[in-house]
């Protein structure tokens, strides 16, 4: 995977494709924001990194489009956190997203392996 | 284990938010939520062996160069909210907060509708009857007379000493006046007269003024149809001439546009319509209905003498003339006519007074009471509202409290206060003009009639301009006490002052005794005032005026010109009508006059004794 610099994912952020990230990190369980910084930049094995001033305007964007739910949760000897979980609506969109992105990469498999066939 | 307490990364958190327009609420959860965050960024470093001061750095690191968390969330919808109504939020547009403060002092004034009710009854009360009385003192006392720059007119009068009296003018010293003075650009005389209209329709008695020629050059009026009079219809012969008021045009005439021209017949002798005139002209009152001219000349009736004082006069004063010029000159002429005519005039003097002063002044000091007594129901409505506030500030100290903790200035809280306060008043206003409109009606109903242009009082845009002046006033000023008394503590001693009891402090009891003490002051003096008033009413009923009018009738007869011409006749007609009306049964006795005891009106005849 090449290297994205903060600034390019600012980019898709704006683009809207960065809302994939979340709403399937969200799809397993809800999670808080640090958790879900940490996972995409373990899971990217350290290429994508969200900071703290633009995950938590995506965040609370997808919470106004109704994709996303943030509680704040309390558990006993801890400060309480917000959680987020998905939205029957944001599970909506993010199969939607998926089928999406998944024919888009075919599509760009298909083309890229005809060249290199 | 570092002590995350230590930590407050909510500094470093709330100033990026502040260029957005989030709530407070809503700021703290972002502030709670960030900084969390950090918290948990701080604790990993920490873990991972960093120092403190080197994973406080590397923490807030995540925060990059131009503030891009406000970027990001400047389009979300909630960094538009908008500004809460608390006072003590971060200032913002001077209209927004007056409009917040407004809502907010509604909504709470709508949380106690007994309160509310109360109050704005009380106020309605006092503004409705200031209103009611400021509108007939604008409409009788302030209003210039209905007369091009009435300023100028006055009535100029004899005056005979010992006792000063003040006296009508005789026909010729009127002429000898009009002749020589030249204070006045014109002088004009009149007096009412009776008479019985017959011809058309149903025999009317109506009042009419029988005037000189220059008597409208004076008023400057002009006949809304047909012409003034001419000069030389002050002659008996030719002063058959006629001018109607447009009311009595209407009712009896229905306002007939071709009425000008046409002959009617009024005391049985033919009069020629040359005029109607406007309907606002009611001159010297409004039940007089229709005017002819005096005969100076050729007087019939032997009236035109230096004995019989009879005419009221007016006159414009010439511009640039002031008033004691004129009168220099008035006493100037009564001097020469004393001289000429030693046996009529003697000890004559003359004087004038401005026509609005001789309409409404003997009414300008029961008006001005009145408004003052009404001034003093205003004051204790006031009063009485301001200790409702007083009691009901006591059982809002923790809401202060709580407010003046979280930031708001006194300046602000006083400036909520005061909107509540005045929110009432207006509503108490709105209640006010409507209770005034009635009361106004109903005074106007029973009013006896002898207050000049009571009749044409109503709610105008002087008065209601009077009402707003007057609640903006007694608003901002009975206001403030409560508002500033609610908000002189300082928080801490406010929390405890209302952890410790709802019920008024000492301050606040003795500034409602205080109120209570005003109130009773007030009330007193306006029932002494009522008691005093009341007194000389009973006192003025029981006064001997040496007449019994027990039992005694009177009517208004006008024998007809045309059967009686000349003085002997006229004495013969009533000789005879109390003649006959002396056998009637139950005539005790049977008198005639020109004028009625105590009427308030006079003619004087001078007599010399013969021999």
């Amino acid at each position: 995977m090449s290297d994205i610099n903060a600034r390019a994912l600012d980019r898709e952020l704006k683009r809207g494709s960065a809302e994939l990230l979340i709403l399937s990190l969200l799809d397993a369980r809800p999670r808080h924001g640090y958790d879900l910084s940490k996972l995409i930049e373990t899971r990217s094995g350290g290429q994508l990194k969200f900071h703290i001033d633009s995950l938590y305007p995506l965040l609370y964007r997808l919470e106004e489009r109704g994709w996303i739910a943030g509680n704040w949760v309390e558990k006993p000897d801890e400060r309480r956190r917000r959680l987020y979980k998905l939205t029957p609506e944001g599970r909506r969109v993010l199969a939607q997203q998926r089928k999406t992105l998944a024919a888009f990469v075919e599509a760009v498999r298909r083309v890229t392996g005809d060249e290199h066939a | 284990m570092p002590d995350p307490a230590r930590r407050d990364w909510a500094q470093n958190v709330r100033p990026r938010l502040s260029s957005l327009r989030l709530s407070p609420t809503r700021e703290n959860e972002i502030v709670e939520e960030l900084s969390q965050h950090l918290e948990d960024r701080w604790r990993e470093l920490v873990g991972g062996g960093a120092s403190e001061d080197e994973a406080t750095r590397l923490a807030l690191a995540e925060f990059r160069e131009g503030n891009l968390l406000a970027q990001y969330m400047e389009p979300l919808r909630q960094s538009h909210a908008p500004a809460p109504i608390t006072p003590g939020a971060p200032a913002g547009h001077a209209l927004r907060h007056i409009w917040q403060d407004l809502r907010h002092a509604t909504r709470t004034l709508r949380k106690q509708p007994a309160f509310t009710l109360a109050a704005v009854l009380t106020l309605a009360l006092g503004i409705g009857a200031n209103t009611a009385i400021f509108s007939i003192v604008n409409t009788v006392l302030l209003q210039p007379l209905p007369y091009p720059d009435s300023s100028r007119l006055f009535v100029v009068y004899e005056q005979r000493p010992a006792p000063a009296l003040r006296v009508r003018f005789s026909a010729e010293n009127f002429l000898d006046l009009q002749r020589e003075q030249r204070a006045f650009e014109a002088l004009g005389g009149y007096i009412g007269s009776g008479f019985t209209l017959t011809g058309r329709g149903e025999a009317e008695f109506v009042m009419g003024q029988t005037i000189s020629a220059e008597l409208l050059d004076v008023l400057d009026v002009q006949p809304m149809l047909g012409r003034r009079f001419r000069a030389d219809e002050n002659e008996g012969g030719r002063d058959h001439v006629m001018l109607l008021s447009h009311g009595l045009w209407q009712r009896r005439y229905g306002g007939d546009p071709g009425i000008v021209g046409q002959t009617i017949t009024a005391n049985g002798k033919p009069y020629t319509v040359i005029g109607v005139m406007p309907a606002a002209f009611e001159f010297p009152h409004e039940r007089y209905q229709l005017w002819v001219p005096f005969a100076f000349r050729n007087n019939t009736l032997g009236m035109v003498n230096r004995g019989t004082h009879f005419l009221q006069v007016a006159g414009r004063l010439r511009a640039g003339t002031s008033p004691q010029q004129a009168q220099a000159e008035l006493t100037t002429i009564a001097r020469r006519l004393e001289a000429a005519y030693p046996e009529n005039d003697a000890h004559l003097t003359m004087g004038m007074t401005s026509l609005v002063e001789e309409t409404v002044g003997n009414v300008r000091t029961a008006l001005l009471l009145v408004l003052s007594a009404v001034g003093f129901v205003l004051l204790i409505a006031c009063a009485n509202v301001t200790n409702l506030l007083l009691a009901r500030a006591s059982t809002r100290q923790r809401e202060i409290a709580v407010r003046t903790t979280l930031g708001a200035s006194r300046a602000r809280l006083v400036w909520q206060l005061l909107t509540e306060t005045l929110v009432l008043y207006v509503a108490g206003a709105c209640a006010g003009v409507v209770l005034a409109s009635w009361g106004l009606h109903t005074l106007i109903a029973l009013s006896p009639g002898d207050i000049p242009r009571l009749d044409r009082t109503h709610l105008d845009l002087t008065t209601l301009a009077f009402t707003l002046g007057l609640t903006l006033v007694t608003g901002i000023g009975f206001g403030l006490v409560p508002a500033l008394h609610s908000t002189y503590r300082v928080p801490a001693e406010q929390l405890k002052a209302a952890a410790r009891s709802a019920t008024a402090g000492r301050a606040t009891r003795r500034a409602r005794a205080a109120l209570v003490a005003a109130e009773v002051a007030l009330s007193l003096m306006l029932m002494v005032g009522a008691a005093l008033a009341a007194r000389s009413l009973l006192q003025l009923q029981r006064v001997d005026t040496g007449l019994d009018a027990d039992g005694v009738l009177t009517f208004n007869v006008v024998p007809p010109e045309a059967s009686y011409a000349d003085g002997e006749s006229v004495r013969r007609f009533h000789r005879e009508v109390m003649e006959r009306l002396s056998t009637q049964s139950g005539a005790i006795a049977v008198g005639a006059t020109s004028h009625l005891p105590l009427s308030g009106q006079n003619v004087e005849n001078g007599f010399t004794p013969e021999g």
